[in-house]
């Protein structure tokens, strides 16, 4: 993908993912790597500011004698989400609008 | 894997140790989950150790230039005060904040900064004024030498005393502007952390703002 995404799309995605339910770092990877095209190094920075936020929180689970870390949409985060998902409307529909060449006067 | 995150881990001698931890168990983590265990793997995945500790420093970039300005050394620390008034002053003109705050903390720098530029050219000017007396008393003396000899050694011996004060005093003088420069660059300093650090922080989370 030519377009580079914004660290705010990309927050509002994570957000979208850990709706469902919780995920641990690789498995979140995969699960955005299916649909946009992000590098694998990337998301440890997203989650970390995703967390000082306050829109996610971390509980460890033990897995195969080791821990696994989940992470888990707050109420902020919820919130979040409706935001990003908002301001992605009215920027899609904007650019939308500019690409199809008929721009208002 | 093990050889890969004792890299990376070097890399990151920067941070605190409790985030550097954090980091570390990320990315053990992700590679155990992976299932990648070659020191290879791990750089086709995640790219080498340097890379990877860039990406991740880079997040952390802004408490590094604080931290920066802590450990510098004793010389250097009138210029670090310099540079330290600047940037605060940059700081606040690219910090959205109310404006009469804005206005007031401007309005004190400004004329902290006409202060110092004030003391410091009345000091030039003394300084000046008394080198030249000095030297027109020497150039006399030597023009009145073939003349009156006692007078001339007045003036001479007057120029002479004169530079040599000059030259005792100029340690004192170069002491008071550091401690002036200082004094401002506290008081700069200590507005930066009323106001800025906490717009700072709102920078930090401003997605918040648009929560409410």
């Amino acid at each position: 993908m030519a377009i580079q995404i914004s660290s705010e799309l990309l927050d509002g995605c994570v957000l979208a993912l850990l709706q469902t339910e919780d995920y641990y770092g690789y498995a979140l990877t995969q699960k955005l790597q299916a649909s946009i095209s992000v590098s694998e190094s990337t998301l440890y920075p997203v989650l970390r500011r995703l967390k000082k936020n306050g829109w996610v929180t971390t509980y460890d689970q033990a897995y195969q004698g080791r821990n696994r870390r989940y992470y888990q949409l707050t109420a902020a985060g919820t919130d979040q989400l409706t935001n990003v998902q908002h301001d992605w409307q009215t920027y899609f529909q904007a650019i939308n609008t500019l690409l199809k060449g008929d721009a208002p006067s | 894997m093990t050889d890969y995150l004792d890299k990376f881990a070097a890399l990151l001698v920067q941070l605190q140790s409790d985030e550097r931890d954090e980091v570390l168990e990320f990315y053990r983590e992700y590679l155990l989950d992976a299932g990648i265990d070659s020191f290879d793997a791990c750089v086709a995945e995640l790219g080498t150790p340097k890379q990877l500790a860039r990406k991740i420093l880079a997040d952390y970039s802004i408490r590094f230039n604080e931290n920066l300005n802590s450990t510098s050394t004793h010389q250097q620390r009138s210029k670090a005060n310099v540079r330290s008034i600047w940037l605060v002053g940059l700081a606040i003109l690219s910090t959205p904040i109310t404006i009469p705050a804005l206005l007031a903390i401007l309005a004190v720098m400004f004329a902290l900064f006409v202060a110092v530029i004030a003391i410091g050219l009345s000091v030039l000017a003394i300084i000046a004024a008394v080198t030249i007396m000095a030297l027109i008393a020497i150039t006399a003396g030597v023009g009145l030498f073939t003349q009156s000899l006692w007078v001339s050694l007045f003036y001479l011996g007057a120029g002479l005393a004169t530079i040599g004060l000059e030259l005792l005093v100029l340690p004192l003088v170069v002491w008071f502007v550091g401690l002036i420069i200082q004094g401002v660059a506290t008081i700069t300093q200590r507005l930066y952390h009323r106001f800025v650090k906490r717009n700072r922080a709102e920078i930090g989370g401003r997605h918040h703002e648009k929560n409410r």
